[in-house]
């Protein structure tokens, strides 16, 4: 009867135990894989920036591969004759190329939008479309027959 | 109960060490996050770049006509001067109190807020908590003059 008894007592405890130390878990394991979750996407849009850092760099110092590419030619995307000094019928080549084949020379998994604005406008990709847009605004030439005239790069990139 | 109350104890406690140890990590895996100071910060390096391809390139088309007709009639500055930062070095050489005047017209016309310094010398004044440089150098017929371009906002 006492052993009984024992057990008896034993058992409510044990349960209100396992409830309380599964209540918290449940909380600790939803909270660990929010955390987990932030982090990754932090990963994800770091990698994004610093990818679209670079693509912009790209696009306003180099000349791209190969030197004078087309719309057929094109292995690698830039801009510029010289750093900082774009040139308006690459600009145009750009323009030919499908959006799939421009956004895998930008590098863009997501999307992205390149637009530039001065003496003459040029506009290529597509309209933000995520939660997350990074966003980069430089400052370049573009030689109009010799002329350099201030044009503004803007490159969004998601 | 008393015993089931402690052994809970027993189980918050770990659980409160498990969280501290993953705070310790999370904290430590938040230096891999975007951070805005340092966007900021990449923005006015970015600009101060732009900048000093830009002053060494553009001409005094981005100024206006009155402006350059007076510049050229009142300083050391010829009509066939058509660089921004040649001028302001030679505006610089010869001591020229317009020279803090052009660098202002011309910064101007960015978005934010740029200083100049040429030779380490104060040309143009930045007040900005948070700030970017470039040193470039500008060739004129007395030698390289170093320029320091800094923005900031």
């Amino acid at each position: 009867m006492l052993f009984r008894n024992k057990g008896q007592a034993f058992v409510p405890d044990f349960m209100a135990s396992v409830a309380i130390f599964g209540f918290i878990l449940v909380v600790f394991m939803t909270s660990w894989n929010a955390l987990v979750d932030n982090q990754l996407q932090s990963q994800r849009d770091q990698d994004l920036y610093i990818q679209g850092q670079r693509t912009m760099n790209q696009l306003i110092n180099s000349e791209g591969v190969p030197k004078d590419w087309n719309s057929s030619s094109v292995d690698a995307v830039g801009l510029a004759e010289q750093p900082h000094v774009l040139n308006g019928s690459k600009m145009s080549e750009l323009e030919e190329l499908s959006y799939s084949r421009q956004q895998s020379l930008m590098k863009a998994v997501g999307g992205f939008q390149l637009s530039v604005k001065g003496a003459q406008n040029y506009e290529v990709g597509e309209e933000p479309d995520a939660d997350t847009v990074f966003s980069f605004t430089r400052f370049a030439l573009l030689n109009q027959s010799g002329d350099l005239k201030r044009v503004e790069v803007k490159y969004a990139v998601w | 109960m008393v015993k089931g109350f402690y052994f809970s104890m027993d189980a918050v406690v770990g659980l409160m060490l498990m969280s501290a140890a993953a705070g310790v990590v999370m904290t430590d895996m938040e230096v891999g996050g975007i951070v805005s100071q340092e966007v900021e910060f990449d923005t006015y390096s970015s600009y101060a770049v732009d900048i000093s391809y830009l002053i060494k390139k553009e001409d005094f088309s981005t100024l206006n006509q009155s402006y350059r007709d007076d510049l050229v009639e009142s300083t050391v500055l010829q009509p066939d001067d058509r660089n921004i930062g040649s001028a302001l070095a030679k505006l610089y050489s010869k001591d020229s109190s317009r020279t803090s005047e052009l660098a202002r017209n011309y910064f101007e016309t960015f978005r934010y807020d740029v200083g100049l310094y040429i030779e380490g010398e104060e040309v143009l004044e930045i007040n900005a908590d948070s700030q970017s440089s470039k040193k470039f150098h500008i060739a004129t017929e007395n030698g390289l003059k170093t320029f320091t371009v800094v923005v900031g906002e």
